[in-house]
């Protein structure tokens, strides 16, 4: 091994659909600027199906070194398979930073890291900074975020993770090395997975859908809603409805979205029939992505939507449902189904 | 068999409270403070409970690390069910980091012969999130976290069966022999409402204290001794700036206010997509496909 394969700084980054997530370039681009400052390089690890594919995003975000564990049984960063891995790693090539995004699995990766090499965790970071002898500060909220407290971690290696947008570095473009790491033995998983279940669309907890397909008085009654519910469940999401389709007595009560309803955030939101009133689009403008269909081409609700259908959803709707059905169920469910969507 | 189950509980400062912060002060004052369960923990507690409930004989026993205010969140437990309650501290145990917590935790685990360890996912406090983690680690204990509901396999009782709701209406199945740890969210299930009865009770019921002899830790692990993390500074959190979207002086007064209170309304760029029917669903499905590979993992 030559010295050239170290780094000072790690970032073990998560990989969502065989690409790298935002938050851990958000991380990387933070970590290549404490980096920076030491002069010391900085290598991003990333375990699951991680091929040469992924390699420019990372040198595009700063990481001068990749260690790479490719294998597909890692992917679900499970702390029984992973943690050994990573132990061997950190022991082998003894980093001094080393900082993972703070999501559910990171954090569980982060904490019992920490636990096997005897070292605390800073985590929830939403800034990090070095001070002269090479400490990491890491500011964090405490007291439910009614304080910010900045702690000092004096361990080696120093262990912390990052919360997603916080991050304000620019990146710093760079080549990446790549090493590739064996993958010999997979430690076996302590728990297994008996089953998968499915909640019914107009069961699915409507704060924690990725997507939520939703109706309103242009559906026309309960006929409609049907649809919609076929169409949420082909598509993994939740049924809602505006407060126009609920007071119609379509669908309950707790299904609807807006201001005397609930808010939501999905990745996806798909309008039907809704005109967008101001006390529905309150409810769900900070959808990731917002799909309207709508027969009225003056509805306010083509305002705040990124795909904007001009159609009759009693028309669209079947049509759609085909397709994704033509298409084949095994076909359809790798596709558009989203199983296991992890938050934070 | 009957079960020992080890709830880890802490009392937080009430979200209600002002906490004040002395000028240049690296800690608050916490026992001038009120206190209550934190959240998490009265759904750890409950699926403790709840667990206990499937077996004859078992017991739940609620331990929580720190100086006396943490007798709150015991006698809290008390009145939910919890058959035995222990506090944890000593004055080495002071200046603990997350670690060491973890640490202090796992011994009382270990003492009690736990078969299974439940914690909250997070404390409102600390909101680290870590220690169940840690505690799993240090014990070398699966780890099952946010559980939603937990029992025992009907095949092997020597099992639990847990289930976790993993976002967009999944919820996933797992087999985890025991000894185990799990860790569950605030909210996960609805905590039994204490009875008058086993409210008074709690009230006088004696709290013991177990030390770090009755642990038998490290010195040198624990507290200011074994922390590796030291707070080095304090303060109030910058205030989150948020842009505000022009509301549309074009709206009648009491739109523009909801949006205004709801932090601004984002118009989006998107064109009108015009065309038949089927056309249109074609249009849908690309969106679809795009969209979702882009954001979501297969």
């Amino acid at each position: 091994m030559n010295g050239e394969e170290k780094a000072e700084v790690w970032v073990v980054i998560g990989l969502k659909g065989g690409e790298v997530d935002d938050a851990s370039l958000e991380l990387l681009r933070e970590a290549r600027a404490l980096g920076d400052r030491r002069g010391a390089s900085l290598a991003a690890v990333a375990l699951g199906n991680a091929n040469e594919s992924i390699v420019p995003k990372l040198g595009a975000h700063g990481a001068q070194l990749a260690y790479l564990y490719d294998h597909p049984d890692l992917s679900g960063l499970h702390p029984d398979v992973c943690l050994p891995l990573l132990d061997t790693a950190v022991r082998k090539y003894a980093p001094r930073i080393i900082l993972f995004p703070s999501d559910r699995t990171m954090r569980i990766l982060a904490a019992t890291l920490g636990a096997r090499l005897g070292v605390a965790v800073a985590s929830e970071g939403t800034k990090l900074d070095i001070d002269g002898d090479g400490h990491l500060l890491v500011n964090r909220p405490v007291f439910g975020g009614r304080l910010s407290a900045r702690v000092t971690c004096r361990s080696v290696p120093q262990v912390a993770t990052f919360q997603a947008g916080y991050g304000k570095r620019a990146a710093v473009p760079c080549e990446t090395q790549v090493v590739r790491l064996p993958v010999s033995t997979i430690a076996a998983c302590r728990s297994t997975i008996e089953a998968e279940v499915r909640d019914p669309p107009s069961e699915v907890d409507l704060m924690s859908a990725d997507v939520i397909v939703s109706g309103g008085r242009g559906v026309g009654g309960p006929d409609g809603f049907a649809l919609l519910e076929r169409l949420a469940e082909r598509l993994g999401g939740a049924l809602a409805a505006s407060r126009a389709a609920v007071d119609s007595g379509w669908v309950p009560a707790h299904r609807q979205v807006g201001l005397s309803g609930k808010t939501v955030a999905p990745q996806l939101y798909i309008a039907c029939g809704i005109s967008g009133a101001t006390h529905h689009v309150v409810g769900m403008k900070d959808a990731k992505s917002v799909i309207a269909i709508n027969s009225d081409r003056s509805a306010p609700i083509f305002k705040i939507a990124d795909v904007n259908i001009l159609g009759d959803v009693g028309e669209v709707i079947p049509r759609l449902l085909d397709k994704l059905e033509n298409a084949g169920r095994q076909d359809a469910q790798e596709a558009f189904a989203v199983p296991q969507g992890d938050d934070s | 068999m009957t079960l020992t189950i080890v709830v880890c509980v802490t009392s937080v400062v009430d979200g209600q409270a002002p906490v004040e912060l002395e000028r240049g002060a690296l800690a608050v004052d916490e026992a001038s403070l009120p206190h209550v369960l934190n959240p998490a923990d009265a759904n750890a507690l409950e699926a403790a409970l709840a667990l206990r409930d499937c077996r004859v004989g078992s017991r739940v026993i609620a331990v929580s690390v720190g100086p006396s205010f943490q007798e709150v969140a015991l006698r809290e437990a008390i009145a939910q069910g919890a058959d035995e309650v222990v506090r944890l501290w000593d004055d080495a145990f002071a200046g603990s980091d997350c670690l060491g917590t973890a640490r202090i935790l796992a011994a009382a685990a270990t003492k009690a012969n736990a078969h299974v360890v439940v914690c909250g996912e997070f404390s409102l406090d600390g909101s680290g999130g870590l220690i169940g983690a840690q505690i799993a680690e240090l014990l070398a204990l699966p780890l099952v976290d946010r559980v939603a509901t937990v029992g025992f396999a009907a095949d092997d009782n020597d099992c639990l069966l847990t289930e976790r709701r993993v976002g967009g209406g999944y919820r996933v199945v797992e087999r985890t022999p025991l000894p185990a740890l799990i860790t569950v969210g605030a909210g996960a299930n609805v905590p039994r409402y204490p009875t008058l009865r086993s409210r008074l009770q709690a009230r006088s019921a004696p709290v013991p204290c177990w030390g770090i002899a009755e642990l038998g830790l490290e010195p040198a692990l624990v507290g200011e001794a074994g922390a590796t993390l030291e707070v080095t500074a304090l303060r109030r959190p910058p205030p989150d700036p948020r842009g505000l979207v022009d509301p549309g002086s074009d709206l009648p007064p009491e739109e523009r206010w909801m949006m205004a209170v709801s932090g601004g309304v984002r118009e989006r760029q998107g064109g009108l997509i015009e065309g038949t029917p089927d056309e249109l669903a074609a249009e849908i499905v690309r969106h679809l496909k795009q969209h979702l590979r882009v954001s979501q993992s297969p």
